[in-house]
């Protein structure tokens, strides 16, 4: 399909007028190519298809147009709204049956030993992922506790906002909070983040 | 314990953590268009919007959404679009990720 060049007014007034239709199908082409693209190699057995979420990410678009500011081209703020939503949509289908609880209790179980690693480092490194376990327990909250623990189980930051009745944003300060926190006590215990890096490199 | 990756991963996000950090995932949302614009317009994205920048260093989340966007811009531009894009990914991805 030719997609028309147009300025972010010339695809405004199209979405809204006579040229709907084309301008319609030229859109959803576009979100189509740039979908196919940006979720390849990430959709991970998910159900739903590329064109799925080109319609999803369509409607989404056309609800919010009003909302469209002109800063930028107008096909890059839809392509962004159409990643969100093909990205919203296949966290919740990946994580659908996985509880928090779950999430949480794979934090606990031991990784298999490295036969091939260095016994020493590997006890250093024990040790410092022991200590900062212990810092979580010590320094943070439980609602900060829970968020990070599911957070490094992989869960992303909406469903784990789901299941704690919050939203991404709201959590995402809860986390703030909680690295600035351990932060604070890795420092005060001359563990500084950055050198216990250095040791896993 | 935790695993290796994911460790390193979070210790390298307290590493650059801030006191404050002026925009969480929504705002990062609204603006992140601007900031590719930013730099398919010659200007360097992480200059002219260090707020976005640092919010999409930190945050694995928003950074995950932003390549995949990259990926798609990056499908419909030429070849100096796709190398301007490519280098706006690096900008973004700390050294403990790449």
């Amino acid at each position: 399909m030719i997609v028309k060049e147009r300025t972010n007014e010339q695809w405004l007034a199209a979405l809204r007028g006579p040229e709907r239709d084309r301008a319609l199908a030229e859109l959803r082409f576009v979100l189509l190519r740039g979908l196919r693209a940006a979720l390849h190699g990430r959709m991970g057995g998910i159900e739903p298809s590329v064109e799925d979420f080109a319609q999803e990410g369509l409607i989404r678009i056309l609800d919010n147009l009003d909302s469209f500011r002109g800063e930028s081209r107008f096909t890059i703020w839809a392509q962004k709204i159409a990643v969100r939503v093909a990205f919203a949509e296949m966290r919740r289908l990946r994580w659908r049956d996985v509880s928090l609880d779950e999430v949480i209790l794979r934090q606990q179980r031991a990784e298999p030993l490295d036969p091939f690693a260095d016994p020493e480092r590997e006890a250093t490194q024990g040790m410092m992922m022991a200590t900062f376990r212990r810092f979580v327990d010590e320094e943070l909250t439980e609602k900060q506790r829970m968020a990070l623990l599911a957070a490094m189980g992989g869960m992303p930051l909406e469903e784990v906002a789901r299941r704690m009745d919050t939203n991404r944003n709201a959590l995402y300060k809860v986390l703030h909070d909680a690295r600035k926190r351990l932060k604070k006590r890795m420092m005060t215990e001359m563990l500084a983040p950055h050198d216990v890096l250095a040791a896993f490199a | 314990m935790f695993d290796r990756d994911v460790f390193k991963a979070v210790m390298g996000e307290l590493g650059d953590t801030r006191e404050e950090e002026k925009l969480g995932c929504d705002e990062c949302f609204e603006e992140v268009d601007r900031f590719v614009a930013a730099q398919l317009a010659g200007l360097s994205a992480a200059q002219a919007m260090p707020l976005v920048w640092e919010h999409l260093y930190i945050c694995g989340e928003c950074r995950d959404e932003f390549g995949a966007l990259l990926d798609a811009l990056r499908a419909a531009g030429g070849t100096s679009v796709s190398e301007t894009l490519e280098k706006l990914r690096r900008d973004v991805t700390p050294p403990y990720e790449r």
